[in-house]
């Protein structure tokens, strides 16, 4: 066979491959989408419904530390108003960002609670990787997530022409959490367990010198500026340590607390609140509230946010 | 440049469309600019190393070839020698050394200080380093004549398909082979595409997915029991196996696009009957070097037994030290070269009785389940020095296997999706490598008479890629080395 018979087998052998492989990854893509909308508890179904359910007046928003530490039922007792806990564990100012730019579409809360930590703004190659997490939701914001995407590749909206690749590494959970449901109070998850004291002088938030994320800060930024722009009484609130440490110390907590009093934010910052100070017996582990401190939290921060509540 | 990036995706269609577009005689240009582009996309400044290295070689070899006179000739193969293995001890073992050296003095109270240089190791040095040595070598003793022509010689240094993580080719092989005019072929474009796609699966689905539950047991030991660390081990004897030979399918594919046949690095390792048997499975290129180029040399077999022997160890120890400047990899190396000895001393006394009947093939296969298994328990017994951060955290692990069994780790909510993920793609491949291990010919998916079947079960694999692949950017374990 001549170079050019070869050539054109080769050429139409690859567009048979390439049609194959088409129809395979939409097909398969669209049902990994039904699953993945379709799932009833978990990760992923508890943000499905922050996006596309709720219609809470107070929605709390953060990492694990908003996951685990806001108790819906007493915030809704305290304060007479529907509440949702839209944490999401492992996902920091990015994230949160891009959540509530796709909330905003469809719901815009009265209030809202943003659950900080005193490093936000450090700089964590991590925070990155996991914007992955934003994939399944493309094909329905996809303006709003380009630039989120890009955050994590240059190339990541390109990858985005591929259904399956939208829903890379969620199977799993999905049958995870299908075999295994992990029951949810409005969002809120407990979390039972105390942990042992800690040794002398340990630290949650070491002092050493870390990079300030100048991404994360525009991030933190644009965050209050979307809240204003559509009316959500923002509420910044600090959790407790157990440790009790000097977190004011930390470069990227100062910057956090000159943010919000430059956009004139309200922040609670209980992270060296007494109550909590080596109060072992209130913590699941050394930066988690268990279930019985989550619920003194949740009584304190309801009287904490009620004097912001009132327009 | 990595190849699981999409850099790497759009960098060699470009290229392999240009090869075919450009006259033959001009590829070296355009393949050479490539490498070098290629290994730049790291550091640029350690270009100049390989550069230094092919320059050296180069000349070193010519003047090997010019002079009649033994001693001279032995005077630029050390050239050559000292000029390669110093930068490798220096960019790569220095430290090491230093180190080790300044541990020793504070055993005795001796207040001296070896310094500590911040350098970063040169992607690929060991790799490229031995393969332009093997070329010296082969020269001085009169295997190969010396190459006159720069370019193809610089080409061979730096080849971009196997520059980082090899195979490490022989000059023997690939050199004539990257002079040779290739002409556009069907065959090596869908040889070239299946292996790349294959050698995706081994790293993406089965090694960056393993990484991540062995990389939170063997960077926690304290926390963890023996029933776990077996669990990590098992999964990280499949990671370096998915990473690095998943990088040589890959390696070999891109390759063969082009024309060029590199060779065979694994050949089904965890199927080996014993020590021996694994070395001719795993990392070919490397142990046929150390074979030919430091096992022979010694004296091979060719002298007293208790010298040949020694002669085992010292290849394997030296072999362990290759993979990298810790102790960890030392004793790697040792525990390999033990057994290595040790599978070769029951050879010989085994060929002294009586040679058993042939028996039928399927039976051989069950037979080998035994030696299958013991070969499998000691390599893997040697891939905890390996992967351990330290030689101390190793002996916590083995400590911990024997003595506090302890729960299964299981990683929490969306945690378990990595040693699930795994799994799966380490059940495919064994059940593929174990089908044309012992029933060579039969039905098989990937190699079908029928073109839709071969091309459905490529899809599908790319499908799984897809969707249960590690796409955050994992590293090659093997560049380190």
């Amino acid at each position: 066979m001549d170079t050019q018979s070869q050539f054109i087998q080769f050429a139409r052998k690859l567009a048979i491959f390439a049609l194959i492989l088409v129809i395979l990854d939409q097909s398969i893509g669209i049902g990994a989408r039904e699953l993945y909308f379709s799932q009833k508890t978990g990760r992923y179904a508890r943000l499905n419904h922050l996006l596309y359910e709720t219609e809470a007046e107070l929605i709390v928003m953060g990492s694990s530390h908003a996951l685990r530490h806001y108790d819906t039922e007493i915030l809704e007792q305290n304060l007479e108003m529907d509440v949702y806990n839209g944490g999401i564990q492992g996902q920091f100012i990015l994230f949160q960002e891009a959540v509530l730019e796709m909330l905003v579409e469809r719901h815009a809360p009265k209030h809202m609670v943003l659950n900080v930590a005193p490093d936000f703004f450090v700089y964590q190659p991590t925070t990155y990787e996991r914007l992955g997490e934003l994939k399944p939701y493309y094909y329905k914001h996809q303006e709003t997530l380009k630039p989120f995407m890009k955050l994590k590749s240059v190339f990541e909206p390109f990858k985005m022409f591929s259904k399956l690749y939208q829903y890379n590494s969620t199977i799993a959970h999905i049958f995870r959490y299908l075999a295994s449901p992990q029951p949810d109070v409005e969002g809120y998850v407990k979390l039972e367990g105390e942990i042992p004291p800690l040794p002398e002088g340990t630290r949650i938030y070491p002092q050493e010198h870390m990079d300030m994320d100048s991404v994360a800060i525009a991030a933190f930024d644009q965050f209050i500026k979307t809240a204003k722009e559509h009316d959500i009484n923002l509420i910044l609130v600090a959790s407790p340590v157990v440790t009790g440490e000097d977190v004011d110390a930390l470069k990227a907590y100062q910057l956090l607390k000159q943010q919000a009093i430059f956009h004139g934010i309200p922040l609670l910052d209980y992270s060296k609140d007494p109550s909590y100070t080596h109060q072992y017996h209130l913590f699941h582990d050394g930066n988690h509230l268990n279930t019985e401190g989550a619920k003194l939290f949740s009584v304190q921060v309801a009287e904490g946010i009620k004097p912001f509540l009132q327009n | 440049m990595l190849f699981n990036s999409i850099q790497f995706a759009l960098f060699l269609p470009l290229v392999v469309m240009v090869y075919y577009m450009i006259p033959a005689r001009y590829r070296y240009i355009l393949l050479l600019s490539a490498s070098y582009y290629f290994y730049m996309c790291w550091n640029p400044a350690y270009i100049i190393l390989i550069i230094a290295s092919t320059i050296i070689d180069f000349y070193a070899a010519r003047q090997i070839e010019a002079v009649a006179d033994k001693g001279r000739k032995k005077l630029f193969l050390m050239l050559s020698l000292c000029s390669n293995l110093g930068i490798l001890f220096f960019f790569k073992y220095f430290n090491f050394f230093s180190s080790s050296v300044n541990s020793l003095f504070q055993q005795f109270n001796i207040m001296a200080e070896s310094p500590i240089l911040d350098i970063l190791l040169p992607v690929g040095i060991s790799f490229y380093t031995f393969q332009t040595l093997s070329y010296t070598i082969d020269v001085y003793r009169g295997e190969k004549s010396a190459e006159t022509h720069l370019g193809y010689f610089a080409l061979y240094v730096s080849f971009f398909p196997q520059l980082v993580a090899g195979p490490i080719e022989r000059s023997t092989r690939l050199m004539p082979d990257l002079k040779e005019h290739k002409t556009f072929k069907y065959e090596n474009l869908s040889r070239g595409i299946k292996l790349i796609i294959w050698g995706f699966f081994m790293k993406l689905v089965i090694a960056d997915r393993a990484s991540i539950y062995v990389n939170a047991v063997y960077n926690n030991p304290e926390e963890h029991g023996g029933i776990t660390f077996i669990a990590a081990t098992i999964l990280f004897a499949f990671q370096i196996y998915g990473d690095f030979a998943g990088y040589s399918s890959i390696a070999i594919g891109s390759a063969r696009i082009m024309g060029y046949d590199l060779m065979q690095n694994f050949n089904r390792p965890y199927f080996a009957t014993n020590i021996r048997d694994f070395w001719r499975r795993w990392h070919i290129s490397l142990s046929t070097w150390f074979r030919d180029y430091l096992y022979i040399p010694l004296g091979g077999n060719r002298v007293v037994k208790w010298r040949w022997y020694m002669n085992l160890f010292l290849t394997f120890l030296i072999s362990g030290l290759w993979h990298g400047a810790n102790w960890t990899f030392v004793i790697w190396g040792a525990i390999h070269g033990v057994f290595l000895v040790i599978s070769t001393m029951r050879k010989e006394w085994s060929k002294k009785r009586q040679p058993k009947p042939k028996v039928a093939m399927y039976a051989n296969g069950l037979a080998s389940i035994p030696g299958i298994i013991s070969t499998n328990v000691i390599v893997l017994f040697a891939w905890i020095f390996f992967r351990a951060n330290n030689v101390q955290d190793a002996f916590t692990i083995i400590g911990g296997i024997f003595t506090n069994p302890g729960e299964l780790f299981i990683p929490g909510n969306a945690g378990v999706a990595a040693p699930l993920y795994a799994g799966l793609g380490i059940l495919l491949l064994w059940t593929i490598e174990a089908k044309r291990e012992f029933y060579k010919g039969k039905f098989s998916f990937f190699k079908s008479e029928n073109q839709w079947v071969r091309m459905f079960a490529y899809a599908l694999l790319v499908v799984l890629i897809v969707f249960v692949g590690v796409f955050d950017g994992g590293q090659f374990i093997y560049f380190q080395f």
